[in-house]
């Protein structure tokens, strides 16, 4: 698939900072931004958001709607202005509403739900003999979730292979870095053991879409892709407090230059 | 109970092919027929309550109509944050049907009794909470939910409750069955204690008392205009429920008279709110809260007389 994007990366990034003058959770949407621009630009089949056959998005790690607000609107699949992100009044929450939009495939915010449904909605492909895919976007933290497991097994179990699970894999948490909180001796293992075929992704433009096309095909398939959450606004990047990051006005001319900047991957 | 959900969810399926049931590793024996005739329509997920809500919004977003079944106790307080998001806030009409609800099996202690399930799902929006009265109610109730938009909770029992209404009695959810009409007090019980709700009446008309008898099979959303209406014929209204007091059909008969302000004096009978601190089956522990029907009507007379 190759959709028509009408905003590029640097826009949206540049988007994102006046919709975050009072709202956090812009460092994970920068971290997310990338893979669901790709998926939606290059991987997801979606001619409308009516076809029973679409490819389906699950935002499971709902702090980072404002990044799919962009990308949807980008692609002409979302009837907002952006820029009501979080005002009072607006469709636009800041957590995903299942309600705002039909591009809106589940509501989420509360971690750990997304998986469950997507392998209901992967079930059903198969009930249904169709052949849409559904993919995932959480984050490493949220894989601290049970919830996530419970589901993870049931995936293998019944060999969902057109489910896909992205891990927005920044390695921070809201309170720390993951490594800190809760730490896994090998999270690729993990998700081997628990019978998924795993893959890593270092430069999501670049390889996101292969490691999507080259899978195996039998299993369910588990992404780690690597990223850097809040990745543009360089003295925030990887730094353990930007989770609760607000953009202040003064600083949007220097972050603007930190986004020009930065290397196109 | 289970047997007339079983043959319920049977005819159903084979009327319908997007029916699926979700089980969590419950129920196995109950559905043994069900599986026969459609084993890809019944799933084992295994033990993962949240994860059986979950999947079910994803089905039934994707066209299937999904019944969940497990033990009340578990698919409601273990999945709660799950009902509340994945059903009740994107509103979708997954069915889901809790077995050996109130204090069914009371021996297996407080982790097996659900006796606070109508108190929190109740609390959600977009969800419909039914406690069916007897086996009939429990067809009527299964069948009604098809035509549900948004999300339903089916709260049984298995204690060999009698029929108490004709299979072609006139059901519709969020109206309450009137069984018999009385003088001066009416009961209103919801889910099993129907059966006792009769036995309380049969020993009442040895005294010539008339007591009024209906099924409150919704608890939410509650028939208002029913309570309403008894104005015009009772002065007195009892509850009956095997559930916390005050906190499920009690609780919410009380809202309505207060809220239209309605000369009407309310006597619930429930469980109290509290933990067993012994054993006890069943029967051992509805005589020991004093919910059989010689108690229940013991204490409506003596408070008559005070």
């Amino acid at each position: 698939m190759n959709y028509k994007m009408i905003s590029s990366l640097e826009d949206i990034r540049k988007q994102l900072l006046h919709m975050h003058l009072e709202t956090s959770h812009i460092a994970s949407s920068l971290s997310s931004l990338e893979i669901i621009y790709e998926l939606y630009s290059n991987v997801l089949n979606i001619d409308s958001m009516d076809a029973q056959n679409r490819d389906r998005f699950i935002l499971s790690k709902g702090h980072a709607v404002s990044a799919l607000y962009c990308v949807l609107k980008s692609r002409g699949l979302l009837e907002y202005n952006i820029y009501d992100f979080a005002k009072n009044g607006s469709m636009l929450f800041s957590h995903p509403d299942r309600r705002t939009s039909k591009s809106i495939e589940i509501s989420a915010g509360s971690l750990g739900h997304g998986l469950a449904i997507a392998v209901g909605m992967a079930l059903a492909a198969k009930y249904n003999q169709l052949s849409y895919r559904v993919f995932v976007l959480m984050g490493d933290g949220e894989c601290e979730e049970g919830s996530v497991w419970e589901a993870a097994s049931i995936a293998s179990r019944f060999k969902l292979n057109n489910l896909i699970v992205l891990i927005d894999s920044n390695g921070l948490q809201d309170s720390d870095y993951v490594n800190n909180i809760m730490p896994v001796k090998s999270f690729k293992n993990k998700w081997e053991s628990f019978d998924w075929e795993l893959a890593e992704c270092n430069n999501v433009s670049k390889e996101l879409s292969k490691s999507i096309l080259n899978r195996m095909n039998d299993k369910p398939l588990a992404i780690i892709v690597h990223t850097i959450k809040g990745k543009g606004i360089k003295e925030i990047e990887q730094q353990i407090d930007s989770h609760r990051f607000i953009v202040p006005k003064e600083k949007i001319p220097q972050y603007i230059k930190d986004i020009e900047e930065l290397e196109t991957t | 109970m289970n047997k007339a959900m079983a043959n319920k969810l049977i005819s159903i399926a084979e009327r319908n092919k997007d029916v699926v049931i979700i089980l969590v590793d419950l129920g196995y024996k109950i559905f043994r027929e069900f599986r026969s005739r459609f084993p890809d329509r019944c799933i084992n997920i295994g033990i993962a309550e949240s994860s059986a809500i979950g999947i079910a919004a994803g089905l039934s977003l994707c066209g299937k109509t999904v019944f969940i079944y497990s033990m009340a106790s578990f698919i409601t307080t273990r999945c709660f944050e799950q009902i509340k998001i994945d059903l009740c806030h994107q509103n979708i009409p997954v069915k889901i049907i809790g077995g050996n609800s109130g204090i069914t099996i009371g021996s297996a202690g407080a982790t097996h009794q659900a006796i606070e399930d109508i108190a929190i799902i109740k609390s959600l929006p977009n969800i419909c909470v039914i406690a069916p009265g007897d086996p009939v109610e429990v067809q009527c109730a299964i069948e009604a939910s098809m035509a549900l938009t948004s999300a339903c909770y089916i709260r049984i029992t298995k204690n060999g409750e009698k029929p108490v209404h004709h299979a072609n009695v006139s059901f519709q959810i969020g109206l309450a069955i009137p069984v018999h009409h009385g003088k001066q007090i009416a009961i209103i019980s919801t889910g099993n204690l129907l059966n006792t709700a009769i036995a309380i009446r049969n020993l009442a008309l040895v005294h010539n008392f008339d007591i009024g008898i209906y099924s409150m099979h919704t608890v939410k959303p509650i028939d208002t205009e029913l309570i309403r209406r008894l104005v015009n014929k009772y002065e007195i209204i009892v509850t009956l429920e095997e559930h916390v007091k005050g906190t499920g059909l009690g609780g919410e008969v009380a809202n309505v008279i207060l809220e239209y302000n309605l000369p009407l004096k309310l006597w619930q009978y429930g469980l109290p709110n509290q933990y067993p601190e012994i054993v006890g089956d069943r029967n051992y522990l509805i005589n020991q809260f004093g919910l059989t029907p010689e108690a229940i009507y013991k204490d409506i007379l003596q408070k008559i007389k005070r």
